[in-house]
């Protein structure tokens, strides 16, 4: 039997081309089976887990924190400084190891958890030193962020495809709403802390609105496309 | 009666081109290859022991393990050689640090077919190849009473080995001056690794009457032929990673080259370097024509007696170093393995390793249906390629450990499209 889209020979019986998985059928042939070049897969390959490089990388991550926990409270008794590295350095491991750990990196699921951790080390922050202003200005700030940030990851991973001018329609709107993300960190500025300096935020957001605008009239616009490119090629 | 000494073990420093093995290797990769008899009837793992058995005082520098010194790992025979077990799923099943410490050779049966797995540290293709030889004869003597001479390859079991096996060939054709190290910025293929680390090997099987007569037909080798084949699928993998032709990167096959044809010697243990030839796409589109020709060329150029001598001199050199000497093997180790993820694998895309036309004394020819190489893949790259000849047909086998089949799809297809019936056969988990 052979591959029709493939053009090979494939072993008598075999179920699909090897080379680009067509399945192999032909309702008037029938063939014995040729023997498999290798005993068939029994299963049970063993997933392989993350190198011992990994476990040397948590361990120093792991140091810091043991180390100032043990000389805090040997110097105050208790868990003082030592928790803000703790927290910090968890957050750091977060961000940069953890990922590591896994196969498939996919930056949709770890760029959230690892905004998770920031806020958290935020909340200790807070609370530890009686300040208040977590829920009304880093939650909604880092929320914000977040959300902005999550949704150009997902729209450039899963938007763009072959049609790459689409990544100027991502970027313009994202420049849009950061423009956007401004004036709302202005306005809790003002709300939590009572610091007013004069709209300032109206700045970035028209640099920001205009910068967005020009990007998405470039991405409609075939033409101004190709013109750009022809005058700024690299 | 005269008590019957115990025989020392021999042991044997690395030669020099296997000093990088057993610091590159990893807990679920080592560099290993395979060479494999198939025969006219099932294999009988008793006389494949038997056979095992008889021959292995015969080559004292290949049943080994791997020791650890203080300065320098050691290879050490074995008091009795390894036993011979059932066939995996999947071929070169990753010999781990322990494993090599106990054996470094393994000695396999499936059916009909009988392969011997290599750790690469104790020898190469050429020295694998005659101590496969000289089992699989010794098998037929055993199973079928045939009397097959020691010919083509086969060593007798009853001499005893020559001093000329052991040598470190390197050592003694090493030259006053060093090639500079290759360019390093080398397309290296992509493609999600197999959670499992499972080696697919997919095995083309083609006339070797035609594709010599293709090969000759443009005035080349037939490695020269599916080099410049393997270049083509390879820069057809890269144009789709990258689209833009400015971002690309020279793509390089890795052939290596058998010493003992420039230089003489019957050692058994490793005697091979490598001739880096490829193309660079930035420059434009190649046609075929043209890319059989530039590797022609560029073998032709690499490949000679002066050349190759100052590509391995400057390992040879480093071995040398007295400074290097003193340091510990662990400390070693680490540098070794750093300069393998630097600069070993990243000067080719992949090797293409061809044994050519494989010769058996006529006794044993007719019990011998088929022989096959196949060469682990790389540690940081899915792919590498590897050829041998018997009875008329050539088996091209491709290995990865990455989930889609796209250098096999590219380079069998093309295949196909140049006029050749090729048979594919794959150890793919449906």
């Amino acid at each position: 039997m052979y591959c029709v889209q493939c053009g090979v020979e494939l072993q008598a019986g075999a179920e699909k081309c090897p080379l680009c998985g067509l399945r192999v059928c032909h309702p008037e042939v029938r063939e014995t089976p040729e023997p498999r070049p290798y005993p068939a897969f029994a299963g049970g390959g063993e997933r392989v887990r993350p190198g011992g490089l990994l476990l040397i990388l948590s361990f120093l991550f792991a140091l810091p924190i043991i180390i100032c926990l043990m000389v805090d409270l040997r110097l105050s008794g208790g868990v003082t400084w030592s928790g803000y590295v703790s927290l910090g350095v968890c957050a750091a491991y977060i961000a940069v190891c953890l990922p590591l750990w896994f196969q498939r990196r996919n930056p949709v699921v770890f760029f959230p958890i690892t905004m998770a951790a920031g806020l958290l080390l935020a909340l200790y922050v807070c609370l530890k030193t009686g300040g208040s202003w977590f829920l009304p200005f880093a939650f909604p700030v880092g929320g914000a962020v977040c959300l902005l940030v999550e949704t150009v990851i997902v729209l450039l991973r899963y938007a763009v495809g072959e049609r790459r001018h689409r990544v100027l329609y991502i970027l313009g709107g994202a420049s849009i709403a950061l423009g956007a993300l401004c004036v709302l960190v202005e306005f809790l500025l003002r709300v939590s802390f009572g610091i007013a300096m004069r709209w300032w935020s109206l700045y970035p957001l028209v640099v920001l609105t205009l910068l967005g605008l020009m990007l998405i009239v470039i991405a409609i616009s075939a033409p101004l496309r190709a013109s750009l490119h022809k005058k700024f090629f690299i | 009666m005269q008590e019957q000494q115990p025989r020392t073990l021999r042991w044997m420093r690395l030669d020099n081109a296997a000093l990088i093995f057993p610091a590159a290797q990893r807990r679920h990769w080592s560099n290993a290859f395979r060479i494999s008899f198939s025969f006219t009837d099932p294999v009988d793992p008793d006389v494949l022991q038997r056979a095992l058995g008889r021959i292995a005082p015969r080559f004292p520098s290949v049943v080994v393990r791997l020791r650890r010194g203080l300065f320098w790992h050691y290879l050490e025979e074995l008091k009795a050689p390894p036993a011979v077990q059932a066939d995996s799923w999947q071929p070169l099943v990753s010999m781990t640090g322990a494993d090599v410490r106990r054996c470094a050779i393994r000695v396999l049966y499936y059916r009909d077919r009988m392969a011997v797995e290599f750790f690469h540290a104790v020898t190469d293709g050429t020295g694998g190849m005659v101590f496969a030889k000289s089992l699989a004869a010794e098998y037929v003597r055993e199973r079928y009473g045939v009397s097959v001479p020691c010919t083509d390859g086969v060593k007798d079991p009853d001499e005893s080995p020559r001093e000329a096996e052991f040598a470190d060939c390197f050592q003694e054709n090493a030259g006053p001056l060093a090639a500079p190290r290759d360019d390093r910025n080398v397309y290296r293929a992509k493609g999600e690794r197999e959670a499992d680390r499972f080696l697919h090997v997919t095995t083309g099987i083609l006339d070797s009457a035609q594709l010599l007569r293709e090969s000759k037909a443009r005035g080349v080798t037939v490695t020269a032929y599916l080099t410049a084949l393997l270049l083509q699928s390879l820069m057809q993998m890269q144009a789709a990673d990258e689209p833009r032709r400015a971002h690309r990167s020279p793509v390089k096959v890795q052939i290596p080259v058998n010493l003992r044809r420039l230089y003489g010697g019957e050692t058994m243990r490793n005697f091979v370097a490598v001739a880096n030839v490829g193309v660079d796409p930035r420059l434009g589109d190649y046609t075929f024509d043209e890319l059989v020709q530039s590797v022609h060329h560029q073998m032709g150029l690499a490949i000679t007696e002066k050349n190759m001598r100052a590509i391995f001199t400057p390992n040879v050199n480093d071995e040398r170093n007295r400074l290097l000497k003193l340091v510990p093997l662990g400390l070693k180790n680490i540098v070794m393995r750093m300069v393998f993820d630097a600069v070993g694998e990243r000067v080719a895309s992949l090797s293409l390793s061809n044994l050519g036309e494989v010769r058996l004394p006529e006794a044993m020819a007719p019990y011998v249906t088929r022989v096959e190489f196949v060469l682990g893949a790389q540690a940081t790259a899915p792919y590498n390629c590897s050829v041998t000849s018997w009875q008329g047909r050539t088996y091209i086998s491709i290995v990865r450990n990455s989930v889609e089949p796209r250098l096999e799809r590219a380079f069998f297809t093309a295949l196909v499209q140049m006029g050749f019936h090729v048979k594919i056969e794959s150890n793919d988990r449906s």
